[in-house]
């Protein structure tokens, strides 16, 4: 069978398929770069370079800007840098990289826990709360994000349903830094152990 | 025609190579596990990611880390301080931080003001749990 077509409209195809061709071509390439970065911003940090580790990663987000494994991957070293050495504005850039990551991918719910971990270590309650409560829909018997929900109630004041919050934790499984904070409550220590875990 | 086969042509080599270029990409390697206090004691010193490390707002060198991690006391304190020197250095060599940061940051703290036996355990637990038993990294166990 032979199509016939005017030569324009030939013309026309071909352009569009040049087109449709790079712009498949682009897309596989930054790909491509950004899992190159991961990889060798893991070899780096593994062998204690993580200021390097977050220079390849910076260099890789400015070429695949739309990336959220690399936002997360960036959040995480600076989190880590934040708990080694305790600088604040470690913990800002993190979280300015999950939220990044957050907005790059706003359908997985690790992003926004992420997130709200970071921001409950800045003391940002409400904010911590606000990106939880993104997250938990997404995976609502995460034991994770239940806890760091419970301490975000904490951290308001809203002591009991921080406590409902870390009882729900408890219901997914058995843990010891959810047990850990229900004795910082207080609220656990007149009730049976045996009773919680599964 | 001549057009046909040259469109056909673009089409199928864009679809090699991307494929190609999707496929030469070397997945990232997966991060490495959480280590325990008994594997950096025996690990040289000169392998740690890091030389030096914040424990509590206090600075550890290497000898008084040696020292620390090779305690066999099970007093609470040490404990807790031996736990998060084995969580912060399996941090600093790339494990998977998400499911113990906030565990750690705590300890920190804890370190610095008072805390009861019993959290200073409990906590010293949780990070145990973390580096030797490995119950928030599941490609780990």
């Amino acid at each position: 069978m032979t199509l016939h077509l005017s030569w324009p409209l030939r013309l026309g195809l071909a352009i569009l398929t040049a087109i449709g061709g790079f712009l498949w071509l682009e897309t596989a390439w930054t790909a491509y770069q950004a899992d190159t970065a991961l990889s060798q911003a893991r070899a780096l940090q593994h062998q204690g370079q993580a200021d390097r580790a977050l220079r390849v990663l910076e260099t890789a987000q400015r070429l695949a800007s739309g990336n959220a494994e690399l936002a997360l991957e960036a959040g995480n070293l600076h989190l880590v840098g934040y708990l080694l050495e305790g600088e604040p504005a470690r913990l800002e850039e993190g979280i300015g990289q999950y939220s990044r990551a957050t907005q790059l991918n706003p359908l997985e719910p690790f992003y926004p826990a992420s997130l709200g971990q970071a921001l409950l270590l800045a003391g940002r309650f409400d904010r911590a709360e606000e990106a939880l409560e993104r997250a938990l829909p997404g995976d609502p018997h995460n034991l994770e994000y239940l806890w760091w929900m419970g301490r975000a109630k904490e951290g308001q004041g809203d002591l009991r349903a921080a406590r409902e919050f870390l009882r729900r934790a408890l219901e997914v499984r058995e843990d010891p830094r959810v047990r850990a904070d229900l004795l910082r409550l207080g609220e656990m220590l007149s009730t049976p152990r045996s009773g919680v875990g599964r | 025609m001549r057009t046909r086969w040259i469109v056909i042509g673009v089409v199928l080599l864009s679809q090699a190579i991307a494929q190609y270029r999707s496929n030469a990409a070397s997945p990232a390697p997966e991060k490495p596990c959480p280590r325990p206090a008994r594997y950096w004691l025996e690990l040289d010193p000169a392998r740690w990611p890091l030389e030096t490390l914040r424990l509590g707002g206090q600075r550890y060198g290497t000898e008084p880390l040696l020292r620390l991690l090779a305690s066999e006391a099970r007093q609470p304190q040490t404990y807790l301080r031996q736990q998060l020197a084995a969580a912060k250095l399996s941090l600093a060599s790339g494990a998977e931080p998400s499911a113990i940061a906030a565990t750690v940051a705590e300890a920190d703290q804890m370190l610095q003001r008072f805390a009861t036996r019993e959290q200073m355990l409990a906590l010293g637990d949780a990070l145990e749990a973390y580096t030797r038993f490995r119950r928030y990294t599941p490609g780990c166990r």
